[in-house]
């Protein structure tokens, strides 16, 4: 044995956890190499050492300040996570529900009537409702009376339209309870009006450029119907992104 | 005592994970506070050992293990529990003391006396000494040796539980190993520690 070989045999041991003692042949090279005897005690010294040096003690509160610091330890993601998902879901089907019928959310002074596709759906409003019809924007002034009269045209349109549907409710409706926000009412009241509205004989012939408009409308109350009435589509055979357009429109490719 | 005797330590039983600590740590994920304080409990003095070692003074042990729990706690939803949880902790130690030695090192440090101290007082405190001469040689070996070192001879882990604990290749962690072991020697000879010492066969 070297001094090479008796080094790699003296790590192999402590790697094992193996006394030296064990190994004769290291033991009488060690007795015949100084080098190696000072390797040897080297080591014996290096374990006293660290049996010796213990760590000192640790301060009294330590785990009082830990728990004090770390904030309560997350759940794992799979038991909140299936409820998070369903709320947000009712939510998006809320906000889809809302957006036709809360027009009087939206300023009026930024929108103009072509943004409003869905005008000529909203049922009468509870009397205390703020909705206004929307005004064209006053920084677009060269198309300000092109669009007033397609706006008027439009209501004028829709109020047709609404008086020829047959089970539409009565143009007054209940105003809501005392202690009933309107957003509340209008939740309360979607189901219903969404099974009254019908959208297949809207005319588009006197406004052409209202048939984008219907197309919307359509689409909305289709996805409507489908999510909160719980029933199929009145036009199964129709896909959905494919709108039932009357016979005298053209169908754009 | 046979002077091997401090060569071979009494190898930690192995800890495989339990059902009790299963349970312990889903009553910590419910948010008990009891059930956190017995999980600390249990293994703050292997996480302040680690700690302690590796950056050789108490206060900052003390701050990075302090430190380990609190993410320890805050991400114990992470925790597979198909792992064995022991490294997983010390790997957190590992992390936390290596950023406070990364930092010491950007900082202006005192100087470490590498200059062994001539005294000619009767050595009475020998023992003490010799273990000072260890944790300052110890805190000159690099800080992955030192902890691969700190990890297989004072906390007993084999040498897959540390390439576990450290994410390096179980030949990296030997090497590693090895290589803190002969630091140690050389610093205790620089310092005069192993000056004439010699082995002294005995019968065996």
């Amino acid at each position: 044995m070297n001094c090479t070989t008796f080094e790699s045999r003296l790590q192999s041991l402590l790697d094992e956890r193996l006394r030296p003692q064990a190994d004769n042949d290291l033991l009488m090279h060690a007795d015949g190499c100084a080098e190696c005897s000072h390797m040897l005690a080297g080591y014996e010294l290096l374990w006293d050492g660290l049996e010796l040096a213990e760590p000192p003690a640790m301060s009294a509160d330590f785990t009082q300040r830990v728990v004090g610091l770390a904030e309560p330890a997350s759940l794992p993601r799979q038991v909140w996570s299936a409820p998070v998902r369903a709320l947000a879901t009712v939510a998006a089907l809320i906000l889809i529900a809302l957006a036709p019928l809360t027009r009087s959310l939206w300023s009026p002074s930024t929108k103009s009537a072509d943004e409003h596709p869905v005008a000529a759906a909203s049922g009468p409003l509870p009397a205390d409702s703020s909705v206004k019809p929307a005004r064209p924007s006053s920084s677009d002034a060269a198309q300000v009376p092109q669009i007033e009269a397609i706006h008027s045209v439009a209501s004028d349109a829709a109020s047709e339209h609404l008086a020829q549907s047959p089970a539409l409710p009565p143009s007054t409706d209940p105003a809501p309870p005392g202690n009933t926000s309107n957003l509340e009412w209008l939740i309360a009241e979607i189901p219903s009006r969404l099974s009254e509205v019908s959208v297949e004989n809207f005319d588009t012939e006197k406004i052409p450029g209202m048939r984008p408009l219907a197309s919307s409308f359509h689409v909305t109350i289709t996805l409507l119907r489908r999510s909160l009435l719980g029933g199929k589509d009145q036009n199964p055979e129709k896909p959905q992104a494919i709108l039932a357009l009357p016979a005298t429109l053209p169908v754009v490719s | 005592m046979d002077e091997y005797s401090s060569l071979l330590r009494p190898r930690r039983p192995s800890t495989p994970l339990t059902d009790d600590l299963r349970q312990l740590v889903k009553r910590c994920l419910a948010g008990q506070q009891a059930a956190m304080v017995e999980l600390v409990d249990r293994y703050r003095g292997r996480v302040f050992g680690l700690c302690y070692r590796m950056l050789g003074q108490r206060q900052d042990a003390e701050d990075a293990a302090q430190e380990t729990f609190v993410r320890l706690l805050k991400n114990l939803g992470q925790w597979d529990p198909q792992r064995d949880f022991e490294p997983w902790l010390l790997a957190i130690a590992g992390n936390r003391c290596r950023t406070a030695l990364a930092k010491r090192q950007r900082r202006p440090a005192t100087q470490t006396i590498t200059q062994p101290i001539l005294d000619s007082t009767p050595d009475t405190h020998a023992a003490q000494n010799l273990a000072e001469e260890v944790e300052l040689a110890l805190c000159q070996v690099r800080g992955e040796y030192r902890q691969a070192f700190v990890l297989f001879h004072e906390h007993e882990m084999s040498y897959a539980e540390i390439a576990e604990t450290m994410s390096c290749p179980l030949g990296t962690v030997k090497t590693w190993v090895h290589r803190a072991r002969r630091e140690l020697i050389s610093q205790l000879r620089i310092r005069g520690v192993i000056a004439e010492a010699s082995y002294e066969l005995h019968d065996v």
